[in-house]
């Protein structure tokens, strides 16, 4: 490196991935509908309109502060700025005011504790959302004065209604909004004086000027009442990153979801697992998906849509890229993702063939294998070498077999290659192909497998900033290799650019994902003693299951922990709940949940991502992976599995707690 | 604390090297120590000259009580886990009693070294408000880290990242232009949780140079590389460096940079986060003190389980810093 400060910030065409790092001007602009008509700012899954509040879930660069900020002011006030537009139109056909604020914002936190009582804080907390969010408001009804007429001419009477919604109006030494800004301003600014200064013995006294839900709804129902032009415009509050709020907090919030009034509605963004609370302080109800607010999963609902996602990823992607030297268009950043074809050079692959002959020669001496590893360099690749000692190891697990003529009966095989159509290498190899590659590419010391656009989409898993954070990565690091020099435009990056950048982007997911404390610690060691087994799989001479990175698991008979484990690792997005899960076929029939490890952490652990076989996991086996079971019993189940896939196959007889099916997969190759 | 004697130029600040022998020199009433085992620790409050001397006990260290010192001539005081660092300062002024303290100056002397990094601003937050005109402050540097730039600092999870308490300022609700500067360390973990924490804001890294020693600069960026993803995109001018042993320096160099942020266009809320070294951190500590509430500043620290026992080898050399307050009027 010619710099010793370059590794902070790597060049390349892309910067920027987080839309907390983008300006209001670049969330317009980088805004990509997912689907949609063009023009019409809806989205199939999302309306801005909906009268009803709607959550969006999501994990981690999902895209949904985007998506809040862009149906919010400032942005849209951005978008009312081209040409000679009448902002009032605009609102109009728009048909919402989005006023966007983030829950960090507030640093609850520091409304906690300092030797004051929950009930307390409750009331301290509710008065100073009302603020806040009344401050949110009237900074946007600020932004549009200059612009909306009908604002400028009934000012007078929109302080007048903003006063009346307080119990004990403030004294305003400028009587206009931003006299009335500036007022609460310095009220909201008091109270943060005060709630600081607590913990040195100063009073947590001040005068509450008005009930929860006053400001909130009151300032939007002046403003429709004295305003025509937003008699049937919606107000809609986003509340971004809900999950920094405390519970009672949240309870706070769910309060004002629950007892809305026109022309009110809420926006709440919150990671999938951010949502503490669904409890109200009206009478401990709860509110309710489908009654109170709509939920959307929003990374879900992108995952869902293949196709429509590859789409808006690559053209995401070249939002970005197009202005910076990078691919300009999507064609052209696919060029930069071609794949050559494939030029396997086998001939140094022999470790296997080499394995098998001390294995055989330990127990029959040097002589005995001869003949079938002379029969195994006849096959055409290393591949059906491998199938056909896959089926030699099959037939030894069984136990108790004549090793001879298990021998005979794989060079019988390899003698008959090819048998017709069904040829049962060729069918091993069909089946194990992927993991077979991987092990030859192992032995060779090789690890770079060419991957394509199409396989890192699928590694995102339907995140938007971890597709953007893996090509962001790559063009890095082609950039560092000089792919640039030339037509960096559609040159081909180069397979070695594409490991490095994935990787990087891999162990960032799996880093950055997880939550702090120690359950954080609990849920990284847990996906890593997964993905362990897993690899474990990968590696075997034996594989129990091809291309395995999914499980199956009876949620109602497993421990508490396991549970919890195991649902809070797919509200992180590190596990994917496929939709549907599969039937245990024993007495019960009862439907098995069925995952999936995120796709993005697997080169780790040089994992596929073909989905295929299923581990079902039982037991002691799913207690030492996701339930507090210490390193030592993982360790025995690992060494237990290891035996049991691998020569001399010890404990091969099937394990009840590992039990694996064909797989009910979806036969998806990498492409 | 807004000064008004405009007691903002930090390089009037006392700030000498001091060997073990001339701190022997100087008599205090209260010399208060964070324990830990590392020589750096050990010596100085070995050779530190009091009429009381106090050990302090951080659970983060996990000690056990067979671990703890026990030697005649010096108190203990020993943290308790359901304290959060204003209750643990304010249970330890406590028990150093003020009002014992002769008056002038050089009564009481804090050796900030083994001190966690939250406790040491509130500290000095907590004797300002208690009326206390100034106390001296020592702070050992090690001739290295353990594992150089494999050291580890934190260990276990983090418990949670938020606002110091007392250090929680004015909020500004509009968070288009949040500032986050980062006194970034050794420890990524922190760096990155910190980062994520504030997501929104642009981030500024405070970078220890010159730092305690030649290779820990070198040493200092491997680890801050490691947190590149959550830090993003942070162009060069945003990267400054402040001396790590000089607490009114960094002082200094924090005001510079808000000064320049806000020239530029405007900072909404500034947030603070020293995770280098304790003397950045007592530096962090003053310029919120007096110039936090004017600029909308607040400091947010990622709060870890626990912390290495010893992180350093050997004692390089010793540090001491007189911090003064203003003059209090009208109780402010």
């Amino acid at each position: 490196m010619a710099d010793i400060d370059q590794p902070l910030s790597l060049r390349g065409p892309i910067r920027a991935v987080k839309s907390n790092d983008l300006t209001d001007q670049q969330i317009q602009d980088l805004w990509i509908p997912f689907d949609g008509v063009e023009g019409d700012r809806r989205l199939s899954f999302y309306d801005p309109c909906n009268r009803m509040a709607t959550m969006v879930l999501g994990g981690k660069g999902s895209g949904k502060t985007h998506m809040l900020r862009f149906y919010s002011f400032p942005v849209q006030g951005l978008r009312y700025q081209r040409g000679d537009v009448d902002w009032t139109e605009e609102i109009a056909r728009d048909g919402f005011v989005g006023i966007y604020t983030k829950a960090g914002g507030l640093n609850g936190s520091r409304f906690f504790g300092k030797g004051e009582g929950l009930e307390v804080w409750k009331i301290v907390f509710a008065y100073y959302l009302e603020l806040w969010l009344g401050i949110e408001f009237l900074e946007v009804v600020t932004s549009m004065l200059s612009k909306v007429e009908d604002l400028r001419f009934h000012e007078r009477d929109l302080v007048n209604g903003f006063l009346s919604c307080f119990d004990n109006p403030p004294e305003l030494a400028e009587f206009s909004i931003a006299g009335l800004l500036a007022n609460l301003k310095e009220v909201r600014k008091d109270i943060d004086r005060r709630v600081n200064d607590l913990v040195f013995g100063g009073p947590l006294r001040f005068r509450v000027r008005c009930s929860p839900g006053r400001a909130v709804f009151g300032f939007p129902q002046v403003v429709s009442a004295y305003c025509p032009s937003f008699r049937s415009i919606q107000f809609s509050y986003s509340i971004d990153e809900y999950e920094n709020f405390l519970p009672y907090q949240q309870e706070s919030v769910n309060t004002l979801l629950r007892e809305r009034e026109s022309p009110v509605t809420f926006r709440i963004g919150a990671r999938t697992y951010g949502v503490k609370s669904r409890r109200t302080n009206s009478a401990d109800e709860d509110i309710r998906a489908g009654s109170e607010y709509e939920e959307l999963m929003l990374d879900q609902q992108l995952r869902e849509n293949e196709t429509k996602f590859g789409q808006f990823a690559r053209e995401m992607v070249v939002q970005r890229t197009s202005g910076f030297g990078g691919p300009r268009t999507v064609a052209e950043l696919d060029q930069c993702f071609s794949i050559n074809a494939a030029s396997t050079d086998e001939s140094q692959a022999s470790r296997h063939l080499d394995k098998l002959e001390g294995e055989l020669s330990a127990i029959l001496g040097r002589a005995r294998p001869q003949s079938l590893l002379g029969l195994l360099r006849t096959l055409p690749s290393a591949i059906l070498q491998k199938a056909a000692i896959y089926h030699l190891y099959q037939d030894v697990a069984k136990g108790n077999v004549d090793l001879v003529r298990a021998i005979g009966r794989v060079e019988a095989l390899v003698r008959d290659f090819p048998a017709g159509s069904d040829d049962p290498l060729r069918r091993i190899a069909g089946h194990y192909g992927g993991d077979f590659e991987a092990q030859l590419r192992r032995d060779g010391g090789t690890r770079t497998e060419e991957r394509s656009l199409g396989d890192f989409l699928v590694m995102s898993e339907g995140l938007p900033r971890v597709f953007l954070t893996i090509m962001k990565n790559i063009f890095a690091w082609a950039e560092f290799e000089g792919h640039r020099e030339g037509n960096g435009k559609t040159e081909q990056i180069s397979p070695e650019a594409r490991r490095r950048g994935l990787e990087e982007a891999s162990r960032w997911f799996f880093r950055d994902v997880p939550q702090s404390g120690k359950e954080g610690e609990l849920l990284v060691a847990a996906i890593d003693r997964l993905a362990t087994l897993f690899r474990v799989n990968r590696f075997a001479d034996k594989p129990i299951e091809s291309s395995l990175i999914q499980f199956s698991v009876p949620l109602n008979r497993i421990s508490q922990e396991a549970r919890d484990r195991i649902n809070n690792a797919e509200s992180r997005c590190l596990l994917i709940r496929r939709e549907f899960g599969e039937k245990d076929r024993s007495a019960s029939n009862e439907i098995r949940a069925k995952y999936q490890l995120n796709r993005v952490i697997c080169p780790i652990y040089e994992l596929p991502i073909a989905r295929r076989g299923t581990a079902r996991l039982d037991g002691h086996i799913i207690e030492a992976v996701f339930g507090d079971a210490d390193e030592d019993e993982f360790s025995r189940v690992r060494s237990k599995m290891r035996r049991r896939l691998n020569w001399p196959f010890l404990g091969a007889k099937k394990d009840p707690e590992l039990a694996l099916n064909q797989g009910s997969g979806d036969g998806r190759e990498p492409s | 604390m807004n000064d008004p004697h405009g007691i903002d130029e930090y390089a009037m600040y006392y700030r000498n090297p001091v060997s073990l022998s001339d701190l022997g020199k100087t008599r205090y009433d209260v010399f208060v120590s964070a324990y830990n085992p590392s020589d750096r620790v050990v010596d100085v409050f070995a050779k530190a000259n009091a009429s009381r001397k106090l050990w302090v006990v951080h659970q983060e260290y996990g000690f056990h009580d067979t671990d703890l010192p026990n030697g005649s001539g010096s108190d203990l005081f020993v943290g308790v886990d359901d304290d959060d660092e204003a209750s643990f300062c304010g249970k330890l002024v406590d028990q150093i009693d003020l009002d014992s303290l002769e008056s002038g100056r050089r009564s009481l002397c804090f050796d900030f070294t083994g001190f966690m990094r939250p406790h040491i601003m509130h500290l000095v937050l907590l004797l300002y408000k208690r009326g206390l005109p100034g106390f001296d402050c020592v702070y050992s540097e090690p001739v290295r880290y353990a594992r150089r730039e494999r050291t580890q600092f934190s260990i276990g999870g983090i418990r949670e990242t938020r606002q110091v308490r007392g250090f929680e300022g004015v909020a500004a609700p509009d968070s288009t232009d949040d500032l986050l500067i980062i006194g970034v360390g050794y420890d990524d973990r922190l760096i990155s949780e910190v980062a994520q924490f504030k997501d929104a804001a642009r981030k500024v890294m405070v970078i220890g140079f010159p730092s305690l020693r030649a290779d820990m600069y070198q040493q200092n960026l491997l680890r801050v590389a490691l947190a590149r993803e959550a830090l993003g995109d942070v162009p060069r001018r945003w990267r400054y460096f402040a001396p790590a042993n000089d607490p009114f320096a960094t002082a200094a160099v924090l005001a510079d940079i808000a000064d320049g942020r806000e020239a530029g266009g405007g900072v909404g809320n500034l947030y603070l986060s020293p995770l280098a070294t304790k003397a950045q951190a007592l530096g962090f500590a003053l310029f919120y003190a007096f110039e936090g509430e004017r600029r909308n500043a607040s400091i947010i620290f990622p709060f870890s389980h626990g912390y290495q026992q010893e992180t350093g080898v050997g004692l390089a050399r010793t540090w001491r810093y007189t911090v003064e307050f203003p003059m209090q009027t009208n109780g402010t």
